[in-house]
């Protein structure tokens, strides 16, 4: 009655209650429930008279813990009784089995209001339960939230490579973080109440004091200055410090030390990178460009003005295959399209046209760099390759003239690559060489082959060790070769060994020639040498060689037999020769000479003089030379003959006045045998014409007669004196 | 006929039959005076004595002689005043053609015949221009 009239008037307001409400009544050790309210029946999904009498705390087959929840609810509510105050469990962590594997995790405070009599005993507790589960996850996320951020601020701040650290008004540490400790190179602890100066460089320290004094005094400040490490390590440092704000006054500054050294290193690597860039596009050899897709230059770098002539600046905006050759243009514009398709096209070489209107070669290649956004177009390298086309067509030239020449010999040019045992063949005979077809020599194996075999050996021996030593740069072989038709050629083998830059032979390029006809005449020749140095001996006739640009001479031995003379050891034209000509012919002599080496078209010279023996006796000569010039005219070689015409000039003048007796004889026998046959004929026509003058028809006919002998008489005295001639 | 005492032809001969031939041919062919002389010294001789009496006097002159031989009677009246007066023909039996071109040249020798002078040689001498006026 007394516990119902204490909560009639709060029964509705129990019931209103919007939290989970039970009225319990402590019966000894014990708090049964006497009342539960709506919300308390909902939660706990049991009805009222289920619940009522039943002993408090009551718990869920499905909650974890229950029994140490049980105990905490119990205690709580003891306290209430005993204390007569309200106790509270600020949270309790209800934890359920749920149905679907993950557990019911919820979050109550419960709190207990005693509620007292007239005498104040307690005689009822309201037991008030709220779902702080809300509030509580709440509060654990933002717990863990704050953890976290506390954490990624201590590793921000500890564990930064910066430097972060605070300072008093005077300059000493307050704290710093690792950072700045191994910037520093002292631990962090050996720094705290440290002042900042002595890590200053001396060059700096000045700037790095007033920046300081400007933060203390409230302005935020950055900067660059040198620091020196505890190990003596020098360190360039970008430094922030922002004034300590507190109270209305300025406590000292927070700093942040970016180690910039290596920045520094980095930019300037950057620089130097720039730089080398710059070099290689604008001062190198090679044209580089950026091109659109229709071909206008977008870019070109400065070494067209080295190239070609032509400043950069000119090329901008125009099309590339303007300036192309218009035979090479189709080629180009053929391969610029593929790169729709390709990455990297290599053009072959084509021609452009310098300032000077010449047509330069370059090759090129191009890549699409039209997805790269910072070149959005195709890159083209060029470079000027005239001097290689050009060489290369020298090269061709030379190869066909090789070609020709080898041709054009009667040898057989060969180039034997050692390395790929390839033989090249040139031989101008379609036929091919000694009987045998072109295919047939160039069949691997043919050479050795044909080789004689006694002679196989042996020049295989010489081949080895000719190629294995490295100094010989020549080989001449000699051997037989079996020709088409079974007999055997005489053969000469000259070739030039190519080798390596470690001397290794790796070519054989020579020639191949028939001698046999020439060994044939071989023989013949030193019959013909022979007959010759013989005829030499026996000839009057002294050979001489001079070179006019050494300025000596080379005479043969007849010099000596003829003349008497030893041949001096510097035979020279003046010392020896034109001392030696008699006065009366020496100056002419000189002078004719002169005049006909100094004539460019004078080939022949020849001279009579009289020469003066070692003896002392005249000798009377007839000197020819022929003259050989340079291209240019000079006489640089003579090569003569002097030839000692004593004797047949004695003879001839002696067969010249023989002549002119003998001349002189016929005349006169012509005359003595002529004078009685004009008689005789000047008779004989009077005879014939009968008239006889003054004489008669027989005196006539005597006078024929004594005429006839006459004749017939001399002509006796005349066979008589040829004979005695004769004999 | 009255001969003619202003041209005469001197023979210098000295083969006796043949001077007497040539005497024979030229004195059938002309009413003039016909001498011989044995040599080039006689014929200086005659000449000098009977030239200046002479308008033109034509000489056979013969090469091989003794004493004088042709030659050198042509040299030798070179300095003679009358030496434009004489027409001299060369008979000789020299057969050289070197003795032909060298007679010819001295001015006065005309011509140049081998001995014996043939009958038809006669006309030819005697027509020559430096000739032909003087004979009647």
């Amino acid at each position: 009655m007394q516990k119902a009239t204490l909560l009639n008037p709060y029964l509705k307001i129990f019931e209103a209650l919007p939290f989970p409400c039970l009225l319990l009544e402590p019966v000894q050790d014990k708090f049964y429930i006497v009342e539960a309210n709506e919300q308390y029946c909902r939660f706990s999904g049991k009805r009222k008279e289920d619940l009522k009498g039943r002993v408090y705390p009551q718990c869920s087959p499905k909650e974890h813990q229950a029994e140490q929840n049980k105990l905490r609810r119990k205690l709580a509510l003891q306290e209430a009784f005993e204390s007569g105050s309200n106790s509270k469990i600020e949270c309790l962590r209800c934890e359920f089995t749920a149905s679907q594997g993950e557990n019911d995790v919820q979050f109550w405070s419960i709190e207990n209001i005693p509620l007292k009599d007239e005498q104040g005993r307690v005689v009822m507790i309201l037991n008030m339960a709220k779902d702080e589960t809300a509030g509580i996850l709440e509060k654990q996320q933002i717990d863990r939230k704050i953890k976290t951020v506390k954490e990624q601020q201590h590793h921000f701040f500890q564990k930064n490579s910066d430097g972060l650290y605070s300072l008093d008004k005077k300059g000493n540490f307050l704290s710093l973080n690792e950072g700045l400790a191994k910037l520093a190179g002292l631990p962090q602890e050996e720094l705290i109440n440290q002042s900042f100066l002595p890590f200053c460089s001396p060059k700096d320290r000045d700037q790095t004091l007033e920046c300081f004094r400007k933060a203390v005094a409230g302005k935020n400040q950055v900067f660059e200055a040198e620091f020196i490490s505890a190990q003596g390590e020098k360190l360039l440092l970008e430094i922030s410090l922002v004034p300590i704000r507190g109270e209305g006054s300025i406590s000292g500054v927070y700093g942040i030390a970016k180690d910039r050294t290596s920045y520094r290193l980095i930019e300037e690597e950057l620089y130097r990178n720039q730089k080398k860039f710059q070099a290689l596009v604008h001062e190198g050899s090679d044209l580089i460009a950026i091109l659109g897709t229709d071909g206008v230059y977008k870019f070109v770098s400065n070494t067209t003005e080295n190239v070609l002539g032509i400043p950069a600046s000119f090329y901008i905006g125009k099309s590339a295959f303007d300036f192309i050759h218009p035979d090479d243009k189709d080629r180009v514009l053929q391969d610029f399209s593929l790169l729709d398709s390709e990455k990297h096209v290599k053009i072959d070489a084509f021609r452009v046209k310098d300032a000077e209107g010449n047509w330069r070669w370059i090759e090129t290649y191009a890549s699409n760099s039209l997805d790269d956004p910072y070149v959005e177009g195709i890159v083209v390298n060029s470079r000027d390759i005239t001097p290689l086309v050009e060489q290369s067509m020298q090269i061709k030239q030379l190869y066909e003239r090789y070609t020709l020449a080898a041709e054009a010999t009667e040898d057989l040019i060969y180039d034997w690559n050692l390395e790929t045992d390839e033989v090249i063949r040139f031989h101008k005979s379609n036929g091919g060489f000694l009987g045998y077809s072109r295919r047939e020599v160039d069949r691997r194996e043919f050479w050795k082959s044909c080789i004689h075999p006694e002679e196989l050996t042996e020049l295989k021996q010489t081949l080895k060790e000719s190629l294995q030593d490295p100094e010989k740069t020549s080989l001449k072989t000699q051997y037989q070769f079996r020709k088409a038709d079974g007999t055997y050629a005489q053969i000469i083998d000259r070739a030039n060994i190519v080798r390596n830059e470690r001397g290794e032979a790796i070519r054989l390029i020579g020639a191949t020639s028939d001698v046999s006809r020439l060994m044939q005449n071989k023989s013949a020749l030193k019959l013909a040498n022979k007959r010759f140095s013989y005829a030499m001996k026996a000839t009057k006739e002294m050979i001489w060689d001079w070179n006019i640009e050494q300025g000596h001479i080379k005479r043969s031995g007849a010099f000596k037999k003829i003349f008497g003379y030893n041949t001096p050891k510097d035979p020279s034209v003046e010392n020896i020769w034109f001392e030696k000509i008699t006065d009366e012919d020496r100056e002419r002599v000189r002078e004719s000479l002169r005049a006909a080496l100094q004539d460019g078209e004078i080939k022949k010279w020849r001279e009579e003089y009289c020469f003066v023996k070692k003896d002392g006796s005249r000798a009377f000569v007839i000197d020819r030379g022929y003259i050989l010039r340079d291209k240019k005219g000079n006489a640089i070689r003579m090569v003569g003959a002097v030839l000692d015409v004593t004797e047949s000039r004695r003879m001839l003048r002696e067969i010249k006045k023989q002549n002119e007796v003998l001349r002189e004889v016929a005349w006169e026998q012509a005359h003595i045998v002529r004078a009685p046959l004009a008689r005789l004929k000047g008779l004989l026509d009077l005879l014939e014409q009968e008239e006889y003058g003054e004489w008669s028809r027989e005196e006539l006919v005597s006078l024929i007669r004594t005429s006839a002998d006459e004749v017939d008489k001399i002509i006796g005295n005349i066979i008589k004196k040829t004979e005695s001639i004769e004999a | 006929m009255k001969p003619n005492s202003k041209f005469e032809v001197l023979i210098v001969e000295d083969d006796l039959i043949v001077s007497r031939l040539h005497k024979f041919s030229l004195e059938g062919a002309l009413d003039s005076e016909v001498n011989i002389v044995d040599n080039g010294k006689e014929a200086l001789e005659y000449l000098d004595d009977v030239a200046v009496e002479k308008q033109k006097i034509l000489v056979l002159l013969d090469l091989n002689m003794p004493v004088m031989n042709g030659w050198d009677f042509l040299e030798a009246c070179h300095s003679r005043p009358y030496i434009d007066r004489l027409v001299v023909v060369v008979v000789t039996s020299s057969l050289y053609s070197d003795d032909n071109k060298r007679a010819l040249e001295y001015p006065r020798v005309m011509g140049f015949y081998a001995k014996p002078l043939r009958r038809e040689h006669i006309p030819q001498i005697l027509e020559h221009p430096e000739v032909a006026p003087h004979l009647s």
